[in-house]
């Protein structure tokens, strides 16, 4: 399968030199354009499942929400058809009080909205789990490269009696550990948040980071020792190329497409770990919040970070989709080439 | 069967020749002992410990490990031994339960999708895609706030998370089959779907499935834990690995054993049931080497026998 695939890619390349850039152009255009159009649906099934769960609780304050705001285009299309205050008119009034009015519902009427609550609480979240994502693709991928390369050395099996432990110790054993060595015998860092300390954040990272490079390091390696079994390899080795050009322009570009794919898995497992160190660094972040808000049972917070962290997560993931598209040339054209058939696929999801 | 293997030379059928290759994996064999070990003993915890796990005695709080206590108790008193095995006995529960249970569902989607194809295809990838960017924290904070809290509501969101990397597992290897020619073959000789699917793709997608599902468990009872730990899990004084971890980080520095045992606990469980499904997804793969014909009692005995060149 590989093969074939890095077969078209160096044809597509071939193609490319000959001056036919512009129909590549094209169809990765379309492809982004379609990805994105595909991630709206699924935004919006998930913000449903989750607003259906929440609105059917006992007592849940969701279902007390007036339909009408008070002034906008979607009342007066309300009274025009005088619509009944039901649960879909709700799903559609909270859908569009997101989208217009960045208002996420507000859980006391008191309160100034969940929005200004959180704004910096997203950023702290964002930062850790961007730089946690990095951090781990960065150190990952190079180490599992390193150990496929070395296969049945010492090396790699140092690096794979790593990984295997990183990947099954829990994220609070780690940030435990990690704090009382680094923060407490040696004290090099602060041990809980500090705003104005960008050191605060080197930990907290680390701790995310850790679990994550363990699966990404596991996966890089077995997908590299996989290509490099493949025909095309041995044909490059035999041609004469050097090894490093073999390893670093040819084998690689196919090792990373497994990598990649699996990229928005990883952002959901990290988002597990950023959970587990807000709480433990005292980091003010989504997570946090949205433990607070579980203790006190307000279901209004609950949903909205939830709302909003998926909204992120999506984004992300979509990222890593056009990525994908941009490794693997046969996702490309199957989106670029079959509109046919994606048009019922769109239509369905 | 352990006189045909020594008699024969010859591979036997896949999963024989996978339990060969099996044992003579020293690690995995052993990995995988010492995880039916922390199973066997957690389910029996009612009959290895004598204490209850929520007999509190306060005037014997923070011990050291003693003969009377064996790893000492914790802050109420109770004895952390019986704790950390009841602990266990919940954690593993739930872990198993909602892994099998995303192992049923999973493996009946990618069946469907994968034999029928089609229209239900088309239907089925987007949703698990939708249902695969879920993250399983958010989900079981919807589900343990939709469901009731600390009864363990948030095994239904572990075993939704985990649906579909079977069914895409399941999905890719049926459709895979159904396009080879032997499925045309058994479809003109008259066998009928169930048929197919029993006899031909269950055993192609077994092998991998197995590999999954021990990748699944390993990370369902992280999850698990981590979920206890952030006290969304379970409730106390319901011992669980994860809160028990939560409540004893208040004493780490008076009494770090508190902490350091369901540690140790979890990290093993986690470590044997990864280093065993590494062992499995190797004895498994049909292109692996077999290792040279020997009885099973012999590959067991070669454990002890022989050190170095593991591997």
């Amino acid at each position: 399968m590989s093969a074939r695939v890095g077969m078209s890619s160096d044809a597509e390349k071939r193609a490319g030199k000959k001056g036919n850039r512009t129909g590549v152009r094209l169809k990765v255009a379309r492809y982004i354009i379609k990805r994105t159009l595909l991630f709206i649906p699924a935004i919006l099934v998930i913000l449903f499942i989750l607003y259906t769960l929440i609105y059917f609780l006992p007592g849940s304050r969701m279902a007390m929400m007036p339909i009408s705001r008070g002034g906008d285009a979607l009342d007066s299309l309300f009274t025009s058809i005088s619509a009944p205050d039901n649960f879909f008119t709700k799903f559609v009034r909270y859908i569009y009080n997101i989208i217009a009015h960045r208002d996420f519902g507000r859980s006391t009427p008191s309160s100034a909205g969940l929005m200004s609550d959180i704004a910096y609480r997203i950023k702290n979240t964002l930062l850790l789990l961007l730089t946690g994502v990095g951090a781990t693709i960065v150190v990952g991928v190079p180490l599992g490269i390193y150990a496929a390369l070395r296969k049945g050395r010492a090396a790699d099996r140092v690096v794979s009696v790593i990984t295997v432990f990183l990947s099954a110790l829990p994220p609070y054993t780690v940030a435990i550990v990690l704090a009382i060595v680094i923060c407490v015998r040696l004290s090099l860092l602060p041990v809980t948040h500090v705003a104005s300390d960008p050191k605060a954040y080197i930990l907290p990272t680390v701790t995310i980071a850790l679990g994550g490079i363990a699966s990404v390091a596991r996966m890089a390696r077995s997908s590299m020792l996989e290509v490099l079994e493949q025909p095309y390899i041995t044909a490059l080795r035999s041609k004469g190329l050097p090894e490093r050009s073999v390893i670093l322009k040819h084998a690689l570009k196919n090792a990373m497409i497994p990598v990649i794919s699996a990229l928005g898995g990883l952002i959901a497992q990290l988002l597990c770990g950023t959970f587990v160190v807000e709480n433990f660094f005292m980091v003010p972040g989504l997570g946090s919040f949205m433990l607070n808000s579980l203790s006190v049972r307000d279901h209004f917070e609950i949903l909205g970070c939830a709302v909003i962290l998926i909204i992120i997560l999506m984004c992300m993931n979509l990222v890593s989709d056009i990525l994908y598209g941009f490794v693997n040339p046969k996702i490309r054209l199957r989106y670029a080439e079959k509109p046919a058939r994606r048009k019922r696929k769109e239509a369905a999801g | 069967m352990n006189g045909k293997v020594l008699r024969s030379d010859r591979a036997g059928g896949i999963w024989k020749d996978a339990l060969r290759r099996f044992c003579a994996n020293r690690i995995a064999v052993i990995s995988l002992a010492v995880f039916l070990l922390i199973c066997l003993s957690c389910a029996l915890a009612p009959w290895l410990t004598k204490y209850s796990y929520t007999a509190i005695n306060v005037h014997n709080t923070l011990a050291k490990p003693s003969a009377e206590h064996w790893l000492g108790t914790d802050n109420l008193g109770r004895d952390i031994l019986t704790r950390t095995l009841y602990g266990g006995r919940m954690t593993l529960r739930i872990a198993f339960a909602s892994t099998v249970t995303a192992l049923i569902i999973g493996s009946v989607i990618g069946l469907a999708a994968g034999y029928f194809g089609g229209r239900f295809d088309f239907l089925i990838s987007p949703v698990m895609d939708i249902v695969a960017s879920i993250p399983v924290i958010l989900l079981a904070l919807v589900f343990e706030a939709a469901l009731g809290w600390g009864r363990g509501n948030f095994m239904y969101a572990i075993a939704i998370a985990a649906i579909p990397q079977f069914a895409r597992l399941v999905h890719v290897c049926a459709a895979s089959v159904m396009g080879s020619e032997y499925i045309q073959a058994a479809r003109a000789l008259g066998v009928g779907p169930f048929g197919i699917i029993s006899r031909h793709i269950i055993h192609n997608v077994a092998p991998a499935l197995i590999v999954r599902f021990t990748g699944a468990l390993a990370e369902s009872m992280l999850t698990c834990t981590v979920l206890g730990y952030l006290s969304i899990g379970i409730n106390p004084p319901t011992p669980e690995w994860g809160n028990i971890i939560y409540h004893a980080r208040n004493y780490i520095r008076l009494a770090p054993h508190l902490m350091i045992i369901p540690c140790a606990a979890i990290s093993l469980t986690g470590i044997s049931v990864s280093l065993a499904g590494d062992g499995l997804r190797d004895a498994l793969d049909p292109r692996g080497e077999l290792p040279a014909a020997r009885g099973l009692t012999a590959g067991f005995l070669s454990l002890f026998k022989r050190r170095g060149a593991a591997n």
